[in-house]
Formats: structure tokens, sequence, C-alpha cells
């Protein structure tokens, strides 16, 4: 199948950007970052550089993968990250456009190359247990409901990836931020320092610069791990107990 | 102590960044939010008693003028809520705004709606119309005088008393198509804005989850519409002629 391609390129973080045009003839039996690696291989053996484009594990497992696909974070799939998602969506003569995430907060590094340590300094902040915890203790020795269980492993599949923060029309970041306060708040571990947590956190995502939340859902709707934007209601009452709790 | 302890910033500094941080100032919205709403709604009911008649409504309003200092704490909380409403609104756009500077080729909107995506524009929509309607019904000042009668200072005299006419300066100014069309698009926009408004309040507030999700998502659009239709109900009413018909 014979793809046309519009790729935003960049080769540095304060070079100016523009849309490159590129063909590829790819296998609908390819994923798309294996469309992207035929591409690249093209470039290089033309002398050009190659697209730059962030790819870890390629299982949708490491939220490494991040690109708007056709105005889409991660592509057209529900549930999917882009290292998940084939070619066989797609049809013979169809024009993709590849586009970075775009926020503040993720300064582009190079072509689709964001820098999301924003997320790690959030994730610094507050974003675990400082309790000692020991080694792993037997099963079930600290009863957990069956529902406060579900729900903390639901909002636990957050892979970090920075979708919600792309999708969304503010750039916000609540939807990564709400995943991690209620996925801790909810287990007997995490809730020892919950109030202190929720602070720290909201006032990083703060301090990055990122948008806030205005319902739109457009976060949840791209989320590679279809994490509900009823978390984010969760990170808001969360903060509203917190009130201005001592460090 | 070496300098690497780290040292607490000021308890007023540290207010102050508790008290803005978005998701204060979303708290700030949503309760500034639910104040108008109810405000609304009361407005509408008082008003709605134009269908009642001329001696109905005018009761209502000679009553309402003289509540005297209420009136003015009532005006003054108004203008707080607005105030505190737009405020908020202004630095959580900024903020939002400078969060995405540069803009997509296309973004895909798969779940938002289109009251949701223009909240801020609504705003500045309802915002112009406030200012117009208390220049026009409250200090009279715009949209008084129609046939060279001055409808603003018109009193409706009754065998126990002299008072405003309210009623014919609220129907003479609904039988003229432009303040009326201008009042039907201002609650148009009031109806989209409470659609998104009301039912993102309840979201903020963190009480639309889980089973409440639903019946809060229908909340926002159901008193969107109940508003809009009753409010638009009143200018097509007169301008049809069905009240206040000579």
């Amino acid at each position: 199948m014979d793809i046309k391609l519009k790729i935003w390129r960049q080769s540095g973080p304060k070079q100016a950007g523009f849309y490159e045009d590129h063909r590829v003839v790819a296998d609908p039996h390819m994923s798309f970052l294996e469309m992207l690696d035929v591409l690249n291989e093209q470039l290089l053996e033309a002398g050009k550089d190659a697209v730059a484009f962030d790819h870890d594990c390629r299982e949708g497992i490491c939220g490494a993968c991040s690109m708007v696909i056709n105005g889409n974070p991660h592509g057209p799939r529900a549930g999917t990250t882009a290292c998940q998602l084939h070619m066989r969506e797609y049809h013979d003569g169809d024009e993709i456009v590849i586009e970075p995430w775009r926020a503040a907060a993720f300064p582009i590094i190079k072509d689709l190359v964001v820098d999301r340590s924003a997320f790690d300094r959030i994730q610094h902040a507050g974003g675990y247990v400082s309790v000692g915890t020991g080694s792993a203790p037997d099963a079930n020795t600290i009863p957990i409901g069956k529902r406060e269980s579900d729900e903390a492993f639901d909002y636990a599949a957050c892979i970090g990836c920075g979708a919600c923060v792309a999708a969304c029309p503010n750039a916000s970041a609540m939807l990564f931020v709400s995943s991690k306060v209620a996925h801790l708040s909810l287990l007997p571990q995490g809730k020892v320092e919950r109030k202190v947590r929720v602070r720290k956190m909201v006032a990083a995502m703060d301090a990055e610069g990122f948008g806030g939340c205005t319902n739109h859902g457009e976060c949840s709707a791209a989320c590679p791990k279809s994490i509900s934007v009823d978390a984010i209601a969760l990170l808001n009452r969360e903060y509203m107990f917190a009130g201005l709790a001592r460090d | 102590m070496s300098s690497a302890t780290p040292t607490s910033a000021p308890p007023f500094d540290r207010l102050v960044k508790a008290l803005t941080s978005t998701i204060s100032l979303k708290i700030v919205m949503a309760l500034t939010g639910l104040a108008g709403v109810g405000f609304i709604l009361f407005h509408m009911a008082g008003n709605l008693q134009v269908f009642l008649g001329r001696d109905a409504y005018n009761d209502y309003a000679e009553f309402m003028q003289g509540l005297g200092a209420l009136k003015w704490v009532a005006r003054g909380g108004l203008l707080t809520v607005l105030g505190l409403h737009v405020g908020a609104a202004v630095v959580l756009i900024q903020r939002n705004q400078r969060a995405r500077p540069e803009r997509y080729a296309g973004l895909e909107q798969k779940r938002t709606s289109l009251a949701a995506m223009y909240m801020a524009e609504l705003g500045m929509v309802l915002l112009a119309f406030i200012v117009y309607h208390i220049a026009h019904f409250t200090m009279g000042v715009v949209s008084i005088e129609f046939g060279g009668v001055d409808y603003y200072a018109l009193q409706q005299v009754t065998e126990e008393s002299t008072r405003r006419d309210l009623y014919a300066h609220f129907i003479v100014s609904f039988q003229q198509p432009g303040i009326a069309i201008t009042y039907i698009v201002a609650n148009i926009a009031l109806a989209a804005h409470l659609a998104h408004g009301v039912t993102s309040t309840f979201k903020t507030a963190g009480i639309a989850v889980g089973r409440w999700k639903l019946p809060f998502e229908v909340a926002g659009p159901a008193i969107g519409v109940i508003v809009g239709l009753g409010n638009i109900s009143m200018p097509l009413a007169i301008w049809a002629g069905f009240i206040g018909g000579h």
C-alpha cells in the first residue's frame, strides 16, 4: 500500500518546524512504527536525516511512543498506543499527518520527540509511598475491597505517555495527575500521605505550565489505557479535602 | 544546619499559592457559577409573572424595589459573584492559552461539545448582555423611550397608590424586534453556557462520578433548556401579541 505522509520536522528545540511530505510503500501487517522505520531506512539510504520519534517496548505498555496521527494522539483506535496501531487501519493512497504532542510543558526536542520530564517532576513531587513497606507482603494480609482494588488498578494503568495532555484543548495534565493521585489514595499504603501528596502534585502540575481541566473529556477519549475522566473529579475532591494541610 | 535545608515558604505566600492553584480557581468558578444559576432561576421565576398580567407583575416589582438595604446587599453580592467568576475565568483562560502556544494542524474532537469549546466566548456575550440588560431595565439609560413616552418613568396609577409601571416598560421593550432578538440571542448563549457549566460544576466538586455521573451530565443541559425556554418565552409571547396585546 502506497501511503503519503506529512510529518512535522524540527531539527532542534529552538529551530522552526515545518511539515515535510514523504511517500512510503507499507505492508498492511506492519505496525505504524514499523512503517516509520521503513521511511527512516529510505531517508538514511538517501543520505537524509531520519525522523526522530520516541519508542521503546512497542507492545503498548511503556508509554514512550507519542505522536498525533491525523489529529488523534496515538491514532484513531480507542485504547491503543501508536505502536499497537497497524497499517491495516489505512487504505492505499491515504495521506497521514503526523505531529508531536503540542504543549508548552512538553517542549519539542527533535521532530516528533518531546521532553516529558515534566511528568517525572510531578511524580517526584508526591506520586509515591514513602512509608517503610518492607518486602512484598503475603497476599491478602491487608484486606482491600474488591471495588477499591479494581478502581485503583484502573487508575494505576496510566503509562504516563502524555496523550491526555496532547488531546486536551487546554493542554491540561489533570488526567495524568488524577490517575496517580486516585490510584495511590485508594489503597491503604497510599492513604497515609494523601493530603500532602495531592497538594504537592497539583502545585508541581501548575508550576510546569499545564492548562486546567474544562471537562471536555478529550483526555479520556485519547488515553491508550481508557482511563475515565472520573479520575479528575476524584482529584478535585482529594484536593478540597486536603485543604491547607501542612507539609 | 546546612544551606541545603529546605525552607518552607512564608504562610501568606503558601495561602496565595493554594488559593490560586488551577483546582482552587476551578472551585471558585463552580461555586460562583452555582450562585449565578440560583439567581438566574429566581430571576426567571420572578419575571415569568409577566404572564399573570400588569398588577401581578407590578406587585412583584414593587416588593423587590421596596427591599431597601437588602436589595443593595443582594446587588453587592451578585456583583462580587460575577467579579470572581469572570476574574477566575480570565486567569484560567490565560493559563490554558499559555499551555498550548503552538496549534495542531488539526486536532480531532471526540467527546466535547460546542458549548464546552466556546465557554469563554459565550461568557463574553453574556457579560456584554448583562451590561445592556442592567442599563435597560435597572438603570433606565437605554431603550426606555418609545413613541415619545419615557417608559422608565411611567407610573401605574391605581385607586390605592401610584407606582412605577415596569410591566409597561417590559411589554413595550419586547414589542421592538431588535430588543426581542437581542434578548433571545443572549438567552440561547446563556442556555449553552449553563448546559456545560452546570455539569462541569459538579465534576469540579467531585460529585459527578460513578452512579451520580449520568444524572449530573443530564442536569446541565436540562437546566440550560429550562432557563433558555423560560426566558425566551417572554419576548416571544410579547412579540407575538400573546401578552400585552392592545
